[in-house]
């Protein structure tokens, strides 16, 4: 009797895990094939003319038509007037822009919040606590209708449409958010004989910082600077409110993407654009999936 | 007697030259950052509560307001179709993500967690919208849902339909859809990173128990990843008065009345109305945050009260 209750509930485990897994696979397939299928849509549409979109809408191209991205790349320009002067980017410039300040945020950004979270998770002082405490209410805490003010503050000290003032001043201060705990908890990780050793040797709190745990953390900090990166190039809202003068990639696509003159209102043409930005964030990816996919764990190094 | 004085003393100096040494490093590495903070977080709130009482004339002139702003907000709120509208699609918006996605992103996150076939690649393949810009996924929807499905339907049903974000009784769930569609991946990371740090030994133990799939995800995992549920569901509730949903991405500043959530309406005022909007517009984010802030504090004391795991 108790044999045929076990292979009962033996046969009732197989088959809630097995409705499970289907259930979720099937979800998997179908979100997998969602995804694709608009992304090779359009990539294939960009390479059609108008009449072969029109009868051909899911085949081949029928001539692939690389001129639409040579036409992308002379038309796809944003101008910009102030009392002063004015001046239209092309895409060159955009994309140069896009780098620029790509490069510098994710730095910025990625520094200040490394030496921030080494500060209070080495030094645990009462204020070290305090900010823990807060960064975490910060992230539950709605503050709403903060960007009329932000803008006024911007302009007030001079960093609206600046692009040092944007991209180093106002990222000076980005160490709030869940990374923060992660990067915490990293610099905890790391063994404290290492730093004990160093001072026995004589070794300041600069050296060890600079010549021990950053060393040490390097791959985390290069994983923040990568994701930093990659929002920082995606990110059209920013440069369009707040660097104007500065316009990137990202948002000069949210400006070609209302064009209507006949050369670039059609549907393949935008479709090319948008190729145009996708491209570089997929070859990145392709590069370091692994590390931004993987979780960061550090080496084991005491000195033998 | 003396030497051993000494000695106490030389080294009650040498600590205290260590932890003055300490506390003036600590203070170098926070200084900047925390000054920057300090001025742009703290400052543009202050400035936030004083634009609140401020009216702007036509040539740019700030007075003192007084409680106006507040009382228009209020006017506004009870009487102006757009923000009954904004506040009707802005539920909508989070019920239906709480409601479809929040059980999803948990049964894959969880199934992907059990060595799924073909983990691996989900994994990547769910990551990689998060890469992407918004815009660029906007770009790819809006033409797949205008253009390409109703050529499908077309083609293959012989059914003649308009453009699914064109049309009025499509638009809503088709834009809550792209959320989903670009969003998903985001949440499963969220939740494959919490059910990731579960102990593998709690999970061996309870498998020798004989605890089956189910009994796993309900007496296990879910207790011990309610802490990151809980906070994601009260964080979202917060997106109901200030996510736009995409639209500003979809439609510039014109997208239809119908659709609009309360924070694309705020958002689109401050470029389209300039500074004599800012002093209302402050007003209500101010009084958004006075209703919601004790709302989630109690939400969250709420939430330690009920987690299976305190």
């Amino acid at each position: 009797m108790e044999t045929t209750n076990v292979i009962k509930q033996k046969s009732r485990i197989d088959v809630t895990f097995v409705v499970c897994r289907v259930l979720a696979l099937g979800f998997l397939i179908l979100y997998v094939i969602a995804l694709f299928i608009p992304v090779i849509w359009g990539i294939l549409t960009s390479f059609k003319d108008k009449v072969d979109f029109y009868y051909n809408m899911f085949g081949l191209p029928e001539k692939w038509q690389f001129e639409n991205y040579l036409t992308v790349l002379k038309n796809f320009k944003v101008p910009y007037r102030n009392s002063e002067y004015s001046q239209t980017f092309n895409f060159g410039q955009m994309l140069f822009n896009s780098l620029a300040y790509s490069v510098t945020t994710s730095f910025v950004s990625s520094a200040s919040m490394f030496v921030i979270a080494y500060a209070t998770s080495m030094y645990r002082y009462k204020f070290s606590e305090f900010l823990d405490g807060f960064i975490m209410v910060l992230m539950v805490l709605p503050i709403y209708g903060g960007m009329a003010s932000e803008i006024q503050m911007m302009k007030a000290f001079g960093l609206f449409e600046n692009f040092f003032g944007m991209a180093v001043v106002a990222k000076l201060g980005s160490f709030t958010g869940l990374w923060y705990f992660i990067v915490q908890n990293i610099f905890k990780g790391v063994p404290k004989a290492f730093a004990e050793s160093a001072k026995l040797d004589g070794a300041g709190n600069a050296t060890v910082f600079f010549r021990i745990y950053i060393p040490l953390t390097a791959g985390m900090f290069a994983t923040l600077f990568i994701l930093h990166f990659i929002s920082a190039w995606n990110d059209y809202l920013t440069p369009k409110i707040y660097l104007s003068n500065f316009p990137t990639a990202a948002y000069g696509l949210w400006y070609f993407k209302t064009a209507t003159t006949a050369d670039v209102a059609h549907v393949s043409v935008k479709l090319a654009a948008s190729m145009m930005l996708l491209i570089p964030i997929m070859i990145l990816f392709i590069i370091f999936h692994e590390k931004l996919m993987n979780n960061i764990s550090l080496a084991e190094g005491v000195k033998e | 007697m003396e030497t051993r004085i000494k000695e106490k003393e030389k080294n009650k100096t040498q600590w205290s030259k260590m932890r003055r040494a300490d506390l003036i490093f600590y203070v170098c590495l926070i200084v900047i950052p925390l000054l920057q903070f300090s001025i742009f977080w703290f400052g543009s709130k202050f400035n936030a509560i004083f634009l609140a009482f401020k009216l702007y004339d036509e040539n740019g002139n700030a007075s003192f307001a007084g409680f106006a702003n507040f009382k228009k907000v209020i006017d506004n709120v009870l009487h102006l179709k757009n923000y009954h509208i904004g506040m009707r699609n802005g539920f909508l918006f989070w019920l239906l993500n709480t409601v479809t996605q929040t059980p999803l992103t948990l049964l894959i996150a969880y199934s992907l967690s059990k060595k799924l076939p073909g983990g691996k690649f989900f994994k990547v393949v769910l990551f990689a919208p998060s890469l992407a810009s918004t815009m660029v996924m906007v770009v790819l929807y809006e033409y797949f849902c205008e253009e390409a499905i109703p050529a499908f339907m077309l083609t293959l049903f012989h059914k003649k339909i308009g453009g699914l974000i064109s049309t009025p009784d499509t638009r809503f769930i088709t834009l809550w859809l792209f959320g989903f569609w670009n969003g998903f991946g985001s949440g499963f990371l969220m939740y494959a990173n919490a059910i990731t740090s579960i102990s593998d030994s709690i999970v061996e133990a309870a498998e020798i128990d004989g605890v089956n799939f189910v009994q796993e995800f309900i007496y296990i995992t879910f207790p011990m990843i309610y802490n990151t549920f809980a906070i994601q569901l009260i964080v979202s509730l917060g997106g109901i008065f200030s996510t736009q949903f995409n639209l500003y991405e979809f439609y510039g500043y014109g997208a239809p009345t119908s659709i609009q959530t309360v924070g694309y309406y705020q958002f689109i005022r401050i470029f389209l109305g300039g500074e004599r909007e800012y002093p209302e517009l402050t007003a209500f984010g101010l009084m958004t945050t006075l209703v919601f802030a004790p709302l989630m504090i109690g939400l969250r004391k709420l939430n330690e009260k009920i987690d299976p795991m305190h």
